[in-house]
């Protein structure tokens, strides 16, 4: 009996042998070419050609053929030609100039002006001196009060007028007010509310908040340091599998980040690195956690179908974390999120003016139903939404018994409500809960409230000098010309602002902080390459109104540089949900 | 909401049918249609008969259809792909318009084609140097395609 087996089984083999390399050409019924492999089963288009070197086809477990790449030591499920080889080559080459021109970008990004601009020259304030310890780290000893910080004291926002910082004999900092006569422990730049309200109403004041922010992160650190070891090449993994298994009091201490294999000692510039690389990764579209608001628009949002990762929740968690960690070790990311993302994580609620930046036909749409009798229309609507997942298009009701009430003109406020709300939070609604959790178990909430979405935003980006040459040449005009006096006017007003305002008036136009890589050439606007835009429109006691999608600043023609610049700062510093404290 | 919206538009449509038009699911999947156009008596495309795919997208009628030739025309702003440039497809498109209107402004896009904003431009020249060339080609095209 042994004997014939042997045979059948020899001969299987001799048939498999025979059989791998036997492919059949048949010519589909629209005269189209294809080839079928019998050993598998299946059709391509392509000509089937050999391997290439180096590489080798194997079977898995449930016997599904699979190629491994011995040069590179990867698999992958698609046979391999010579042509996707070399079209994988050239795109990693291009993906690394990418990535080398982001780097750069990334590096040029400051938001406390500390990098010599201002620094230079000025000396320490008296009774102050600069240390070295014995790590080679900076620091800064003020005698006066006997204290040490990291922070450069010339950085740090000045006191408030009227207020004195002053030591007990105990040593401990306390902070007088002479104009009211009081003292207290809290730095009046950090948590003091009711210091802070009365500055939130005028511009100017983002530099205290920070310091505020920044002394808060101070006060909360704890002693020590959590070490954090990853390897470059799967920095994603490791990285999370270190987030998540630390306690979120461990990622307020010092970071000690160490890319294994390489030797460095952290005194923060391998936690840039880290921050950089990790949230390139981490947000890139292609983990399907996250995705691009539309074509071009390059700021991220949550990805509706990112449960094709079964995982995907306690991911959402791990990127909360580190996005908070970013903001509190004041280290930055590769790239952002949309403005109403950054609001709903300030736990600020989204209106229909905010989907003209992530969804301009979505919000084209609604306005016309706010603008327009729909009564006279017959648009059979009801209070209920369709969302599309995977091709399976499921109905949700906007409100109980919703599929059973008609939108009318009279209740058509309410739908425009709920159906702005639902188009933010569709689908994603268990990814964004499990992202707060773990921001918050980092940055709580209440730290941020003296901030709106603009603000986190630049936190979280960064802030880069602003080329106003290169905006300025590559800006078109639109009932003006460039020798138009409100336009003169309105570089002016660019050029006598501060590069924070300048960034603030970015924001306002393309609803990004972020330059584009490439400069303002490389302005994307919903249908493509759009160049920014100033367009006459209105009279002259309107508002400036600016078109995200569209690059495009509505300027009405003002009288006087006075009236143009009064009317700039109105719209740009109207930080809408920030006032209604 | 799409979906009672489309059903709606198909029970309009039966009851009330735009002229030289037609169109109604494919299938099972209300959200494909097949349509048909024939072509307008005074345009070099009458006798033939065009036939469009349409796809609703689940945010309908807040997005619009995406409707494209199946039938190759000779038009200066329908490409061989059969995308059709129209802005109320794209930029103009408002949830007040159905899929009726939109075949309608098809038909006149056919009878008169907008050569200033011309998807193909190679066509819009000769459509504006040499209509009667351009009569000819659409013709043939027609003969050839759409009969």
């Amino acid at each position: 009996m042994l004997i014939p087996n042997f045979i059948s089984v020899c001969a299987l083999n001799l048939l498999c042998i025979i059989t791998v390399e036997r492919w059949e050409e048949r010519t589909d019924p629209y005269g189209r070419h294809y080839y079928v492999d019998h050993n598998t089963r299946t059709t391509t288009w392509e000509r089937p050609e050999p391997l290439p070197s180096g590489w080798e086809r194997r079977h898995d477990q449930y016997n599904r053929p699979y190629y491994v790449d011995h040069n590179t030591r990867t698999t992958t499920w698609h046979r391999p030609t010579s042509e996707s080889i070399r079209t994988f080559q050239q795109w990693q080459e291009r993906r690394q100039q990418n990535q080398d021109v982001r780097r750069q970008n990334y590096q040029q990004r400051y938001l406390i002006p500390s990098s010599g601009i201002q620094v230079v020259g000025r000396d320490l304030p008296p009774g102050w001196e600069r240390r070295i310890d014995h790590n080679g780290r900076v620091y800064f000893v003020d005698h006066n009060t006997k204290t040490t910080q990291w922070e450069d004291p010339r950085t740090l926002a000045p006191l408030p007028p009227s207020w004195e910082k002053k030591v007990t004999d105990q040593g401990i900092v306390y902070f007088i007010d002479h104009s009211t006569k009081t003292t207290t422990y809290t730095d009046p730049r950090t948590g003091a509310p009711r210091y802070l309200k009365c500055f939130s109403s005028y511009q100017g004041n983002f530099d205290w908040r920070l310091a505020g922010f920044r002394q808060m992160c101070q006060d909360s650190a704890l002693p020590g340091h959590t070490k954090i070891a990853i390897s470059r090449n799967t920095i994603f993994e490791d990285s999370y599998n270190a987030i998540i298994s630390l306690k979120p009091y461990d990622l307020r201490k010092r970071l000690y980040i160490m890319f294994k294999g390489e030797d460095g000692l952290d005194y923060g510039g391998l936690a840039r690195e880290w921050f950089f690389q990790l949230s390139h990764e981490m947000l890139n579209p292609m983990y399907c956690l996250f995705e691009y608001a539309n074509q071009n628009n390059y700021s991220l949002q949550i990805n509706a179908a990112s449960s094709v990762n079964p995982d995907h929740l306690k991911y959402f968690k791990f990127v909360g974390r580190v996005i908070a960690m970013a903001l509190y070790h004041g280290k930055f990311i590769d790239n952002g999120f949309t403005l109403p993302f950054y609001k709903r994580l300030l736990n600020r609620g989204v209106s229909i003016n905010d989907l003209e930046q992530v969804d301009p036909e979505f919000y084209n749409s609604l306005n016309w139903i706010k603008d327009n009798n729909i009564d006279e229309c017959d648009m059979e609507m009801f209070f209920t939404a369709d969302m599309e997942i995977f091709g399976e298009i499921k109905t949700y009701e906007l409100k109980t018994g919703g599929s059973d009430i008609k939108v009318t003109d009279e209740n058509k406020e309410e739908y425009i409500n709920l159906m702005s709300h639902w188009r933010f939070t569709r689908g994603v609604e268990d990814q964004t809960k499990a992202f707060m959790e773990g921001f918050y178990e980092v940055v709580p909430l209440r730290w941020l409230e003296f901030f709106n979405e603009k603000e986190l935003e630049m936190m979280l980006c960064g802030m880069q000098e602003i080329d106003v040459d290169d905006w300025q040449q590559n800006t078109v005009y639109k009932h003006y010309t460039k020798n138009s006096k409100q336009v003169m006017w309105f570089w002016q007003f660019v050029r006598d602002r501060k590069n924070e305002q300048r960034i603030r008036l970015l924001q306002f136009i393309t609803g990004t902080c972020r330059v584009p890589i490439g400069g303002f050439s490389h302005l994307m606007g919903s249908n493509g390459p759009q160049k920014f835009c100033i367009e006459k429109v209105g009279k002259e006691s309107w508002l400036p109104r600016s078109h995200t999608c569209f690059n495009r600043l509505d300027l009405p023609p003002y009288k006087s540089y006075d009236q143009l610049v009064e009317k700039l700062n109105f719209a740009i510093e109207e930080t809408e949900g920030f006032g209604n404290e | 909401m799409a979906l009672k919206r489309i059903t709606k538009e198909l029970q309009d449509l039966g009851r009330d049918p735009p002229a030289q038009c037609s169109a109604g699911p494919v299938g099972d999947d209300m959200f494909h249609w097949q349509a048909t156009i024939m072509g307008p008596p005074d345009s070099p495309y009458a006798g033939g008969i065009f036939f469009l795919n349409i796809h609703f997208p689940s945010d309908y009628p807040f997005k619009p259809p995406k409707i494209s030739f199946t039938t190759r025309i000779y038009h200066p702003n329908i490409n061989s792909n059969g995308s059709i440039c129209l802005d109320i497809l794209r930029s103009q498109w408002s949830p007040a318009l159905t899929i009726s209107k939109v075949l309608l402004s098809i038909c006149s896009l056919l009878c008169d084609p907008n050569p200033d904003d011309p998807l193909v431009p190679d066509i819009a020249r000769v459509y504006k140097t040499d209509r009667s060339k351009y009569n000819t080609s659409a013709k043939e095209f027609t003969e050839k395609y759409a009969s």
